[in-house]
C-alpha cells in the first residue's frame, strides 16, 4: 500500500522544522552559557571618565588598552565611567574660630 | 570649647585626638574610634605586609580577593581621583617609592642621594574591580597607596560610629584631618590651623565647624632630602614629582573629610590654579603662601586673630 506522497512531504517537512528549531534554541542556550562564563573569567574595565582626558599623558605605558567596554559581571567602581560626585562644601558655613579648642588641622 | 572632654593616642603612623560633647560618653567615643581605625590600617596601611591593599600590590598583573572595607575605600579613592580630574590619584605608590617613602615616615631616610629618575604615575583609570567577585587587579609595575583618601574616610567612618555610640556629638582628628558628626557644641567645634597638627603653636588661625570636614594639606610636614634636595609626600601625578611649593598649607572645609582632605591635597598639586578651582567649587578654604601670606575662598570666613 502506497503511502501519500503529499503526506510523506509533510511529514518530513515537521520533522525539518522540528530539527530546526531545537538546533536554534540549543544555540541560543550555548551562546548564553558562554557569554556567562566569559564575563566571570574576563571581567572587562571601563573606558576613563571624560575628566582624564585632560592628564593623557599620564604614563600610558602601564594602562591596558583604553576604550574597552565593560564586560558584564564587571561592575564599575564609584564614579568611574559616570560623572563623578563632585567634591561638596559642608552643610553649614564656617565661622571664624579663636583657636581655644583641643584640636588643630595641620599637615601630618 | 576648652573645657569640652578629649582624649588622644597613637595612629597611623600620627595621632589622634576625639573629643565628645558628653564627657561620661568620651571613653566609648575613643573605644569606638580606636576599633574604626584597626579595622582601616589593616585594610589599607601601605606598612602592613597583611594588608589588602599590599596583596593588591604584591599581586600587580592578577585579581587579588580583598575585604568590603578595602573595597569602599578604593571606590571612594578612585572617586576623589576622577573628581579632581586625577590630582590626587590612588597609583601614585610607585612614585612615592621612587621619592624614598617606601616605609613608616618615623624610620624613612632623611637624607639620601640625589634622585635621578621618577616613577610615572599610571593613573586610576588602570585600576579594575570586580565588585561581584570582591577583587581587584592593578596592572603589573602599578603599585596603589590610598594615604591620601584612607585616612580621611576613617575620620569620616569614625565619627559617624563613635557619634552613634556615644549618643552625642563627636569630633575626630586623625593626624589633622577632621570629622564631626552628631549635635555640634553650642558655638560649634573650634579647631585651630597650623602647618602641623602636632605644633598648634605656628600661625594662629582658627575656624569653627558644625558638620562635615576640615583637612589641612602642607609641604612642610614629612619632609626629607635627595641629594640636598627638600622632597615632600604630595605627589603631582602628572610628573610623578613632589606638587610644586606653591602654597606651604592648604585647608578646606567640606561635607566630609574625605572631600576637605581631596581638595586640599588637590590645591596644593594645582599650585596657582587652585584658589580658582576650589572657588569655582564653592569650597571654603584658606590657602596659604610659602612667605605665610594668606588666601581665601569667599565662602572661607574673614580672619579673626586668635
Amino acid at each position: 500500500m502506497a503511502s501519500d506522497p503529499i503526506a510523506t512531504r509533510d511529514s518530513g517537512l515537521r520533522r525539518v522544522s522540528r530539527v530546526t528549531r531545537t538546533a536554534f534554541a540549543g544555540a541560543l542556550v550555548l551562546a548564553g552559557a558562554l557569554s556567562a562564563l566569559a564575563a566571570r573569567e574576563l571581567p572587562g574595565r571601563t573606558s576613563p571618565p571624560a575628566g582624564n582626558a585632560t592628564h593623557s599623558h599620564r604614563g600610558p605605558s602601564l594602562l591596558p588598552p583604553s576604550g574597552s567596554a565593560a564586560a558584564p559581571g564587571f561592575q564599575a567602581p564609584s564614579g568611574q565611567g559616570t560623572a563623578p560626585a563632585p567634591l561638596q562644601p559642608p552643610v553649614s558655613a564656617p565661622v571664624a574660630g579663636s583657636g581655644g579648642g583641643p584640636v588643630t588641622s595641620g599637615g601630618s | 570649647m576648652d573645657g569640652l572632654p578629649h582624649a588622644a593616642f597613637p595612629v597611623f603612623g600620627t595621632g589622634a585626638v576625639i573629643a565628645t560633647t558628653d564627657p561620661s560618653a568620651l571613653g566609648t567615643a575613643v573605644t569606638t574610634v580606636r576599633g574604626v581605625c584597626d579595622e582601616f590600617d589593616a585594610a589599607c596601611s601601605g606598612f602592613r605586609p597583611d594588608s589588602d591593599v599590599e596583596n593588591v600590590n604584591r599581586g600587580a598583573g592578577t585579581w587579588v580577593a580583598v575585604g568590603a572595607l578595602f573595597l569602599s575605600a578604593l571606590s571612594e579613592a578612585l572617586r576623589i581621583a576622577a573628581a579632581t580630574d586625577g590630582d590626587v590619584d590612588p597609583t601614585v605608590g610607585r612614585a612615592l617609592h621612587r621619592l624614598g617613602y617606601d616605609r613608616d615616615f618615623a624610620t624613612i631616610l632623611r637624607d639620601g642621594p640625589a634622585l635621578r629618575e621618577f616613577a610615572p604615575v599610571p593613573g586610576h583609570a588602570c585600576v579594575q574591580i570586580d565588585r561581584r567577585r570582591r577583587r581587584v587587579r592593578v596592572p603589573t609595575g602599578a603599585r596603589l597607596d590610598l594615604g591620601a583618601t584612607a585616612k580621611a574616610l576613617a575620620a569620616d567612618r569614625a565619627a559617624a560610629a563613635a557619634s552613634c555610640a556615644a549618643g552625642c556629638g563627636v569630633l575626630v582628628s586623625l593626624g589633622g584631618d577632621l570629622a564631626v558628626d552628631g549635635p555640634p557644641p553650642a558655638e560649634g567645634w573650634d579647631v585651630g590651623l597650623s602647618d602641623s597638627h602636632a605644633d598648634p603653636s605656628a600661625p594662629g588661625r582658627a575656624i569653627r565647624i558644625r558638620s562635615g570636614g576640615l583637612a589641612t594639606s602642607s609641604t612642610t610636614v614629612r619632609t626629607w632630602t635627595r641629594g640636598g634636595v627638600r622632597v615632600h609626600h604630595i605627589v603631582d601625578p602628572s610628573t610623578g614629582r613632589p606638587a610644586p611649593d606653591v602654597w606651604r598649607t592648604v585647608s578646606v572645609a567640606a561635607a566630609t573629610c574625605v572631600d576637605a582632605n581631596a581638595a586640599a591635597t588637590a590645591a596644593i598639586v594645582r599650585g596657582e590654579r587652585a584658589l580658582a578651582w576650589l572657588e569655582d567649587a564653592g569650597l571654603p578654604a584658606l590657602l596659604v603662601r610659602r612667605d605665610g601670606a594668606a588666601v581665601r575662598t569667599a565662602a572661607w570666613p574673614a580672619e579673626v586673630a586668635a
